[in-house]
C-alpha cells in the first residue's frame, strides 16, 4: 500500500516535471532577412534580357535571335547539369538526386524556355493566333503550374470556345429536364409501389409538356453564347468562321427579338388586366417598334386607347356641374347657404344648420349631403367610430341614387384617411390569406404554370393539391418548426398610421397593444420596447427582458458593421440607451477596447496560414522565428490567431501565454519592422497568394482593396505617413486552407448525376432516384436575365 | 320537331341566354360606372368635401384625393370653377358667391396659389356675414405668405427658359433666411389669428425653401468653393430639419442620389484602373448612398420604397464597371 502510494506520488511528480511550461520569448521574435547573393549574369540570362527588350521594341528578328541564343544556353546548361549529375552519382552512388547547378538557375526548377516562349506568342497581334500558340505551348512537360493555368485561362478565353461551352450547357440542361422529368416518378413508384408506376409517368409526361410551354424560350446560357458570338464577329471580321457565325447570331437574334416581343406583350396583358392602360400602350407601341405588323401588340393598343379614353372622358364629366343647376338651392336656399358657410367657418352649427336643411327638404333629394354633413361634424366631435359606421353606410348605397357614396367609399377605402378601417380590413385579410396558405401551401399563390388557361393550369395541379389540402394537420403541427412569412405587415402599417393621425384616438390604447405583439412576434425588440412604453403599468420585468434583447440586437448589428468609427458609434449608442442591461455593459466595454486597441489596419495571417506557406513566414518574406511555429510551447509558439498587421510599420505578434492553452486570449507583442522587411513580407505575400489562387481555384484570394492599397504602400515604402481614414482599414485574414475547408475538401462527384433519397411528411412520399445536374451558371449570368 | 332539331334550339337558347346576360352585366357595370363618374349635384356635395380636408395636416400626410384619384383641392376647385361657369345665376341668386369665392380660396391656398387666393378671399370678404372677418384675416395671411415665398431664388423650371440660377451664393442664402424669418413668423400666427392648417402650409413652404436651398448648392457644387461638402450638409440639414415630413423618403432618396452621382463623377475623374484611383475615397462615397437607399427600401407602406430599391440596384450595377481589387462591397 505504501509502496503503490510512493510510486504514485513518484509518477505525479514525474508528470508534472515533464510538463514543460510555455515560455514566451524575450528575444526578438525575428531573424536577420536572407540577403540575395548577386551573381555575374550567364548567357542565359543575357539571352533573356534580349528577348524582353525585343519583344518590347516588337522586333520581331531579334527576338527569334534572343530565343536561340536562350535555347542555345539552356541546352548547355542541360548539358553541365547532366554531366555533374552524372559525375556526383558516379562518386555517390546512383540515389543520390541530382543537386541544380547554377551559374544561374530558374528559381524553384521553373524552366525559363516556356516563360520565354510564352513571351514571343505573346506579341502576336492576333489573339486567335495568341491563343492557338498558347494551346501549341501546353503541350509542352516542362510548364511550372502557375504558367501552364495561366496558359489554359488564355486558350479558354476564346468567344467561340465559349459559346460552344454555353450551347453545350444549354443541350445538357434540357437533357436534364427530360431525365429528370422521367427518373423522378420513377423512384418515387419504386419505392412506394409499382402500380403507381404508370399514373407516376403519365403525370410526369404532362408536367414535361407543360414545362416546355411555360419554357421562356431561350435560356440563359444560349443568351451567353450569342453575346460570346458577337464579341468574336466584332473583334475577328476577317476571320474563315465569319460567315457561319454570323448566320447562327441572325437566328439566335431573330429568337431573341421574339423572345422579348412575347415577354413585353405579356406584361402589357397584365397591365391591362389591372387597369393600367397607360403601361399597356406604352408596352404594346414597344412591341410594335420591334414587329411594326404584330397584330396582337395593335389589338392590345386599341383596347389600352379606348380604356384612356373612356377613363379621361368620365373623370372629365365628374368635374362638371349638373345641367339642371345645384338641386340644394333649388329646394333651400337659404339653408344650403347657412350650411355653406358653416362648413367653411369651421363652426360649431354644423348639426343645427344640417338639421334646418332637412326640415327645409324633406325628401331624399338632400339626404345624401346631409348624412355626409353629419357624419363629419361627428368626426370632428371625436365620435370617431361612429362617423366612420355612417361614412361606410353611405358609401355602400348605389352610386345612382347618392352622389355622396362616392365621396363616401373614397374615404372609407383610403388607408390614411380612414387608417383604422384599413387596418381591420388588412387584418381579416392577412389571417384569411394565413389559412389559405395553411391549407393549400404554395398552391395558395395559384397553379405552377402560369401561361396554361387557368382551368388546365388548375386541372394540372389538382392532384398535388389534394394532396397538400389532406397533410394540413401535418403542417399545423410543424407550425413552431417552419418560418411562416409576415402576413399581417400590411396592418401594421395601418395601425401605426393611425397612431400617427391620432396618437390620442379611439382606437389608439387597442392598436398599441396589437403592434406591441405584431412586433414581439416579429423579433422587432426596439420597436417592442418603444410601444411598451406606450403602455401604462406595463410588467417591469418584461420590460427588462426587452431593454435586453434590444441591447443585444444593436450589438450584433455593430457586429456586422466593417467600418470601426461606425461600429463605435453604434456600440456607443447601445451603451447610452441601455446602460443597465447586459448587452449594454458589454457594447460598453467592446466600445472602450475598440478606441484602446485602435489601429489603422488589422490585416491578419494565421498561424495555420504561414505553416501552409512557410515561404512567407521566413526569411524571404517576414523573416519569423522558427521555433515560433514548430509546434513546441518550451521555445515559445505562435496563437493560431497569428500575426496582424496594424498600419503602419507595426506588426502585432500573437503568442500562446504561459499555460499553453491555445483557447486562452493571446500575449500580444507589437514590433516596429524595418521597411524592407515590410515591403519583403508584403511582396512574398502577395506573390504567394496569387500563384495559390492561380493553381487552386478554391484558394481564391477574397477582393479586399483596401488590403491591397496597405500592401502596395508597403512595398514602395510608403507607411510611414499612416491613413488613419476609417474606410482605409481592412480586416482581413489570410488563412489556411485546412482552417477553411478542414482536413478533407468536399469535391465534386464524377459521376453527372446525384442520387437523391427523398421523403416528406408533407405530402407522404418517399422516392429514391437520380437526379441529372445542370450546369453550373457563370457569375455573370445575371447580366443576361 | 326531331331529336337533333330540338337539342340545336336548346343549345341556341342556352347561348341567346349566356349573351344576353354578358352584355346586361357589362352594361350594369357601365352604368354604375357612369353613376359613380356622374356631375356634381350640389354646392354642398363639393364644399363639405372640402371641409372635410381642410384641416389635413399635408405636411406630415400626403394630399387626400377623391374618387377619380384627383387631389381633393384641386378637384373641389374646378368643380366649384364649372358649377360657376354653368349657373352663376343660381348661386348669386342664392347668394352663395361669397361662399364659392371663399372656398376657392381655401382650396387654392393648398395649390400654392396664394395671390389668387388672397384675392378670392378679398372678394368674399366685400359680402357682410359669417365669412367676412375670416375671409379678411386669409386674405392677409395670404399675402404676406405670396410675399414671403417670393423672397430667394425657388426651385427651377427645368422647362422654363428663363430659368438661371443666381451665382451669387450669399445673397441667395440672404434671400432664403429672410424668407424663413417670415415664414416662421407666419407659422406663429397659424393657429391664433388664422386656423391650424395655415401652420401645415407654412411648413410645407419651409420644407420647400430648404429643399430650394439644397438644390441650389447640389446645382452649384462644381462652381462654388467646398461646393461638394456644402452640397451635401443642405441635402442633410433637409432631412434632420423635417423628419416629420411626408416628403422624409424623398429627401433621404436625394442625398442618398447625390451621393451615387459622387461616386459616378469621381469614376469618371479617376478611372479605377489608373494611380489615382482612391478605394477608400470610393467605398466611402459608395457605402453612403448604398446606406440611405436601403434605408428607404426597408419602410414599408411608402410608393418611394420602390423606387429606392430600384434606385439602389441600379447603383450597385454601376460598381460592377470597378474592378473588385479596387472596390468590393
Amino acid at each position: 500500500m505504501a509502496a503503490a502510494t510512493v510510486a504514485a506520488l513518484t509518477l505525479a511528480l514525474v508528470s508534472a516535471g515533464c510538463r514543460t511550461p510555455t515560455a514566451i520569448p524575450t528575444a526578438s521574435l525575428l531573424e536577420p532577412l536572407a540577403r540575395p547573393v548577386p551573381h555575374p549574369p550567364d548567357e542565359s540570362d543575357a539571352a533573356a534580357a534580349h528577348l524582353a527588350e525585343a519583344a518590347l521594341a516588337g522586333d520581331t528578328p531579334a527576338m527569334e535571335r534572343a530565343l536561340g541564343q536562350l535555347y542555345a544556353a539552356e541546352a548547355e546548361r542541360s548539358r553541365l547539369e547532366r554531366e555533374e549529375a552524372e559525375a556526383r552519382n558516379r562518386r555517390r552512388g546512383p540515389r543520390v538526386r541530382p543537386k541544380v547547378l547554377g551559374l544561374h538557375n530558374p528559381p524553384e526548377g521553373r524552366p525559363i524556355v516556356p516563360h520565354a516562349l510564352n513571351l514571343v506568342n505573346s506579341s502576336l497581334e492576333n489573339p486567335i493566333a495568341y491563343r492557338r500558340a498558347s494551346a501549341r505551348l501546353l503541350l509542352r512537360a516542362d510548364l511550372d503550374a502557375g504558367l501552364r493555368e495561366r496558359l489554359q485561362r488564355a486558350v479558354n478565353d476564346d468567344p467561340l470556345r465559349l459559346a460552344r461551352k454555353r450551347t453545350w450547357d444549354t443541350r445538357q440542361i434540357y437533357f436534364a429536364h427530360v431525365f429528370n422529368s422521367v427518373s423522378a416518378p420513377l423512384g418515387r413508384s419504386l419505392v412506394t409501389g409499382v402500380a403507381m408506376a404508370p399514373y407516376q409517368l403519365s403525370m410526369a409526361v404532362v408536367h414535361f409538356a407543360a414545362g416546355l410551354w411555360e419554357r421562356t424560350g431561350m435560356t440563359v446560357q444560349e443568351r451567353q453564347a450569342l453575346v460570346h458570338r458577337k464579341r468574336f464577329l466584332a473583334a475577328h471580321p476577317h476571320a474563315p468562321e465569319v460567315p457561319d457565325i454570323a448566320r447562327k447570331v441572325e437566328t439566335s437574334e431573330a429568337k431573341l427579338r421574339k423572345l422579348r416581343r412575347k415577354r413585353t406583350l405579356e406584361r402589357a396583358h397584365v397591365a391591362l388586366d389591372a387597369h393600367q392602360p397607360e403601361l399597356a400602350s406604352v408596352l404594346a407601341e414597344h412591341a410594335l417598334l420591334s414587329s411594326p405588323g404584330n397584330e396582337e401588340a395593335k389589338r392590345v393598343l386599341e383596347e389600352a386607347d379606348a380604356q384612356i379614353a373612356r377613363r379621361d372622358e368620365l373623370r372629365a364629366r365628374s368635374l362638371a356641374a349638373a345641367e339642371d343647376g345645384p338641386r340644394d338651392l333649388a329646394l333651400a336656399p337659404e339653408e344650403t347657404r347657412a350650411l355653406v358657410e358653416s362648413l367653411l367657418v369651421d363652426s360649431r352649427e354644423l348639426v343645427r344648420e344640417t338639421r334646418a336643411l332637412r326640415r327645409a327638404a324633406p325628401g331624399p333629394e338632400l339626404r345624401d349631403e346631409s348624412d355626409f354633413v353629419l357624419a363629419l361634424a361627428q368626426y370632428e366631435s371625436g365620435y370617431e367610430s361612429r362617423s366612420w359606421e355612417n361614412i361606410a353606410d353611405l358609401a355602400e348605397r348605389s352610386p345612382r341614387r347618392s352622389n355622396m357614396a362616392r365621396y363616401a367609399a373614397a374615404l372609407d377605402e383610403s388607408s390614411w384617411q380612414n387608417p383604422y378601417g384599413s387596418y381591420v380590413e388588412r387584418k381579416r385579410r392577412g389571417r384569411s390569406r394565413s389559412a389559405l396558405v395553411e391549407i393549400f401551401g404554395r398552391w395558395a399563390n395559384g397553379p405552377r404554370y402560369r401561361k396554361l388557361p387557368r382551368p388546365l393550369a388548375y386541372l394540372l395541379d389538382l392532384p398535388a393539391v389534394a394532396q397538400t389540402v389532406i397533410t394540413t394537420p401535418v403542417r399545423f403541427l410543424l407550425t413552431g418548426l417552419r418560418d411562416r412569412p409576415d402576413f399581417q405587415g400590411p396592418a401594421a402599417v395601418a395601425g401605426y398610421r393611425y397612431l400617427a393621425l391620432h396618437p390620442d384616438g379611439q382606437h389608439s390604447r387597442e392598436l398599441i397593444e396589437w403592434l406591441f405583439e405584431y412586433e414581439k412576434s416579429q423579433k422587432n425588440w426596439p420597436a417592442a420596447l418603444r410601444l411598451a412604453d406606450f403602455q401604462p403599468g406595463f410588467d417591469p420585468e418584461s420590460r427588462r427582458e426587452l431593454v435586453e434583447e434590444t441591447a443585444k440586437l444593436g450589438l450584433q448589428a455593430a457586429d456586422r458593421i466593417d467600418r470601426p468609427d461606425l461600429r463605435n458609434t453604434v456600440l456607443r449608442d447601445v451603451v447610452r440607451q441601455y446602460p443597465d442591461s447586459d448587452a449594454g455593459y458589454m457594447a460598453g466595454i467592446l466600445a472602450r477596447e475598440e478606441v484602446k486597441l485602435a489601429s489603422p489596419q488589422r490585416i491578419r495571417m494565421t498561424r495555420q496560414f504561414l505553416r501552409e506557406n512557410p515561404q512567407i513566414a521566413g526569411t524571404g518574406g517576414l523573416g519569423l522565428r522558427p521555433a515560433l511555429l514548430d509546434g513546441e510551447l518550451y521555445n515559445g509558439e505562435l496563437h493560431p490567431t497569428g500575426v496582424t498587421f496594424l498600419g503602419g510599420r507595426v506588426v502585432e505578434f500573437n503568442l500562446v501565454d504561459e499555460s499553453g492553452d491555445e483557447e486562452n486570449a493571446p500575449v500580444k507583442v507589437r514590433h516596429e519592422v524595418s521597411s524592407e522587411r515590410l515591403a519583403r513580407c508584403a511582396a512574398m505575400l502577395e506573390e504567394t497568394t496569387l500563384r495559390n489562387a492561380r493553381i487552386d481555384p478554391d484558394d481564391e484570394l477574397a477582393p479586399d482593396p483596401e488590403r491591397d492599397l496597405y500592401f502596395e504602400r508597403a512595398r514602395l515604402g510608403l507607411t510611414e505617413d499612416l491613413d488613419r481614414r476609417p474606410s482605409a482599414q481592412s480586416t482581413y485574414v489570410f488563412e489556411g486552407m485546412r482552417e477553411r475547408y478542414g482536413m478533407v475538401r468536399g469535391r465534386d462527384s464524377i459521376l453527372p448525376f446525384d442520387l437523391v433519397v427523398t421523403g416528406s411528411f408533407l405530402d407522404l412520399s418517399i422516392g429514391a432516384y437520380p437526379r441529372w445536374r445542370q450546369p453550373r451558371e457563370t457569375p455573370d449570368a445575371f447580366l443576361y436575365r | 320537331m326531331v331529336p337533333h332539331q330540338a337539342v340545336r334550339a336548346r343549345l341556341a337558347t342556352a347561348v341567346l341566354v349566356a349573351v344576353t346576360l354578358s352584355a346586361g352585366c357589362t352594361t350594369a357595370k357601365r352604368k354604375k360606372q357612369e353613376a359613380i363618374y356622374g356631375p356634381t349635384e350640389s354646392v354642398i356635395e363639393v364644399i363639405a368635401v372640402l371641409r372635410r380636408h381642410i384641416s389635413d395636416d399635408t405636411y406630415r400626410f400626403p394630399p387626400p384625393t377623391d374618387f377619380t384619384g384627383r387631389n381633393v383641392y384641386r378637384a373641389s376647385l374646378l368643380r366649384l370653377e364649372n358649377m360657376e361657369h354653368l349657373h352663376a345665376g343660381h348661386l348669386r341668386a342664392g347668394h352663395l358667391d361669397a361662399s364659392v369665392a371663399f372656398a376657392k380660396g381655401r382650396a387654392l391656398e393648398r395649390l400654392r396659389g396664394y395671390d389668387l387666393a388672397a384675392q378670392h378671399y378679398r372678394s368674399a370678404a366685400t359680402r357682410e356675414g359669417v365669412l367676412q372677418e375670416p375671409a379678411r384675416q386669409a386674405a392677409v395671411f395670404c399675402d404676406d405668405l405670396h410675399r414671403a415665398t417670393a423672397l430667394g431664388p425657388d426651385l427651377v423650371d427645368p422647362l422654363s427658359a428663363e430659368a438661371a440660377l443666381p451665382l451669387d451664393a450669399e445673397a441667395a442664402v440672404a434671400g432664403w433666411d429672410e424668407r424663413e424669418r417670415r415664414l416662421t413668423d407666419l407659422l406663429d400666427r397659424a393657429g391664433k389669428k388664422v386656423p391650424v392648417h395655415y401652420g401645415f402650409i407654412v411648413k410645407e413652404e419651409i420644407e420647400r425653401t430648404d429643399v430650394a436651398r439644397a438644390r441650389y448648392f447640389a446645382a452649384l457644387r462644381h462652381a462654388l468653393p467646398g461646393g461638394q461638402v456644402r452640397a451635401i450638409a443642405e441635402a442633410q440639414r433637409v432631412i434632420m430639419r423635417h423628419a416629420a415630413s411626408k416628403e422624409y423618403n424623398r429627401h433621404v432618396i436625394d442625398l442618398a442620389d447625390l451621393y451615387a452621382d459622387l461616386a459616378e463623377e469621381y469614376v469618371e475623374a479617376n478611372p479605377p484602373h489608373s494611380l489615382r484611383f482612391d478605394p477608400p475615397s470610393f467605398h466611402e462615397l459608395v457605402e453612403s448612398a448604398s446606406r440611405l437607399y436601403q434605408t428607404v427600401a426597408s419602410r414599408d407602406g411608402s410608393p418611394e420604397k420602390l423606387e429606392a430599391a430600384r434606385r439602389f440596384e441600379a447603383f450597385l450595377a454601376f460598381t460592377l464597371q470597378v474592378d473588385s481589387d479596387r472596390f468590393s462591397q
